[in-house]
């Protein structure tokens, strides 16, 4: 099991200049090289201002926030950082600079001053991970939205970041283009160690995380399994959430003495479990 | 009287190298009071046919019809936009003036209501939905919460009094509540006013709890329209055009493969449990 941490917040706050609403109050947390972290919570809870502390694009006005141990208020440690540290937006049409796949790839790791014959196999090696190498030569804005996520992934590969934050990269796609992001950063975890954390406003996106860290009204109120979140569901209501629906029915069939396990939350897991209990 | 969409056709720069036909020869009527769900891929045509609702774009061949009033007539237009309240995705960006008050306002005093009467409407669109006036209607649109614009943007249209309601993903990037509000107040206003409701929406779960019918686009072509349970029945149709089911159809399919005969297909969950609580309880 993973166990150092790569991302960890001690006691931190933030305020936005001119607002008078806290954004974040006293959070702290760590995130494990290697792990799968979701971030659920309601809109205006702190989500996307908690993501941008990760990589240093806001810094925070109480307590620390340490990337591998180094400080993101030290602007020695910028660089260093936000290429450890790269982030997919929600919109697929903000996040491409040039108008050709494989020189948007390129842009990240030419403005780290890698030498072209180490730029070109980079990016041939990202576009490899997000399926998306036939694509390298055509126009970037005739892609689908899905597939632009998938080179804006590809073009923080090419930076070899050690983490990846999607503040809601899926929330802007159809079911597809969602599952194809989902399931290329899964696949990066799993084959390269990718940590990963994911902001999402998609329950059922929570489930595949290692841990999940709910947010309401600018306070961590819970952090754990998917299994431990989503069955405490009066919290999760109270913080504007919800389980997702095959928990639900898992705990409906649970309630009228259908004996599937705990553990299901998942189409197929159910399917099996209710499979198994009426043939029994 | 219904909206009739008679053989539209729809095509991008017609006549340029760049002519693209994004709709073709759909016939469709969505009636008084219905609620109509639209489904379809990505580029499929759904943004392109329901901006033909209200006029904001002309058959290139074809006809609409909103009460009997052809679209394609300018000295209509007008009306037929006070009829047909349209709602686009993020309407929240559209918000533009100093308070929740005036930005509401804006709709029905564009339909030359006076001042008294515009009032009455803004605050009854408020209330509509859940935004206090008393609370709201003189803070700046920009001070509000995600789900509150969202929901102060719906009022603007809300306010015009429409007959039908067009709405593009209303619900997206919303909280999970926050989902679930702006659902029930779609519902309620069809149920309180028999406003009719055309929702385009990625979510299966949320077109089959609450459509009448759902009408499936594929590449421009109209290519279903029916009931939910019609249109869920053809699951395999559906993944092969690359839309999803719902939760509880998706279900019913894993259950089936695994030697479960469901007979129905199933498209809301709180039926489906009830099924398989049935069965449970009769095996024992």
């Amino acid at each position: 099991m993973p166990s150092e941490a790569i991302i960890k917040l001690v006691n931190v706050g933030f305020q936005y200049a001119g607002s008078e609403k806290t954004a974040l109050k006293n959070i702290s947390l760590s995130i494990k090289k290697g792990e799968v972290v979701a971030v659920v919570g309601h809109n205006g809870s702190g989500k996307s201002t908690l993501c941008k502390l990760f990589n240093a694009l806001l810094l925070p006005a109480e307590g620390t926030v340490t990337v591998d141990g180094m400080d993101t208020s030290a602007e020695a440690n910028l660089l260093e950082i936000r290429r450890r540290v790269g982030m997919v937006f929600q919109n697929p049409d903000n996040q491409l600079v040039t108008t050709i796949v494989e020189e948007d790839v390129g842009f990240g790791p030419e403005n780290l001053g890698v030498p072209p014959a180490e730029i070109r196999a980079r990016v041939d090696a990202a576009l490899g991970e997000v399926e998306m190498r036939d694509y390298a030569e055509k126009a970037s804005h005739a892609l689908s939205g899905g597939q632009k996520q998938r080179v804006a992934i590809a073009g923080l590969l090419a930076m070899q970041p050690e983490v990846l934050v999607l503040d809601e990269a899926t929330a802007m796609l159809d079911p597809r283009g969602r599952e194809e992001v989902l399931s290329t950063v899964l696949k990066l975890n799993r084959e390269r160690g990718m940590t990963v954390v994911m902001i999402t406003q998609f329950m059922e996106e929570a489930l595949g995380a290692d841990r999940v860290f709910v947010l309401h009204d600018s306070r961590l109120v819970m952090e754990g399994t998917p299994r431990e979140v989503f069955n405490e569901r009066a919290l999760l209501e109270e913080s504007r959430l919800d389980a997702p629906a095959f928990v639900k029915l898992r705990d409906d069939l649970l309630a009228a003495g259908l004996p599937v396990s705990q553990d299901a939350m998942t189409c197929d897991a159910l399917a099996d479990e209710i499979s198994r209990a009426l043939t029994a | 009287m219904p909206i009739v969409i008679e053989q539209l056709s729809h095509t991008y720069l017609p006549g340029s190298a760049l002519a693209y036909p994004a709709l073709s020869d759909i016939t469709l009527t969505v009636s008084d009071g219905e609620f109509l769900g639209v489904i379809g891929h990505t580029g499929s045509g759904k943004s392109t046919l329901i901006q033909h609702f209200n006029g904001l774009l002309l058959p290139t061949s074809g006809s609409v019809h909103v009460d009997g009033l052809d679209t394609r007539e300018k000295k209509l237009r007008k009306q037929i936009r006070s009829l047909v309240g349209m709602v686009f995705q993020y309407p929240e960006y559209q918000l533009f003036e100093e308070t929740v008050e005036r930005d509401v306002a804006f709709g029905p005093k564009n339909m030359g209501l006076d001042d008294a009467e515009a009032a009455t409407r803004v605050s009854e669109a408020l209330c509509l939905v859940g935004l206090d006036p008393a609370e709201f209607a003189e803070k700046s649109p920009f001070e509000l919460s995600g789900g509150e614009k969202r929901r102060a943007a719906l009022a603007g249209i809300l306010a015009m009094r429409p007959k039908y309601l067009v709405l593009d993903e209303p619900m997206a990037c919303l909280d999970p509540r926050g989902r679930r509000e702006i659902l029930a107040l779609i519902e309620s206003l069809r149920r309180d006013f028999g406003t009719g409701i055309v929702m385009v929406s990625h979510s299966m779960d949320d077109v089959a709890m609450y459509a009448d019918r759902i009408a499936v686009l594929d590449k421009g072509s109209l290519y279903l329209v029916g009931s939910p349970e019609e249109v869920f029945s053809r699951g395999a149709e559906l993944i092969e055009m690359g839309l999803n089911l719902p939760q509880a159809t998706q279900l019913v399919r894993a259950l089936r493969k695994r030697g479960v005969p469901i007979e129905h297909d199933y498209f809301r969950m709180d039926e489906l449990t009830k099924e398989l609580v049935g069965r449970w309880r009769h095996e024992r």
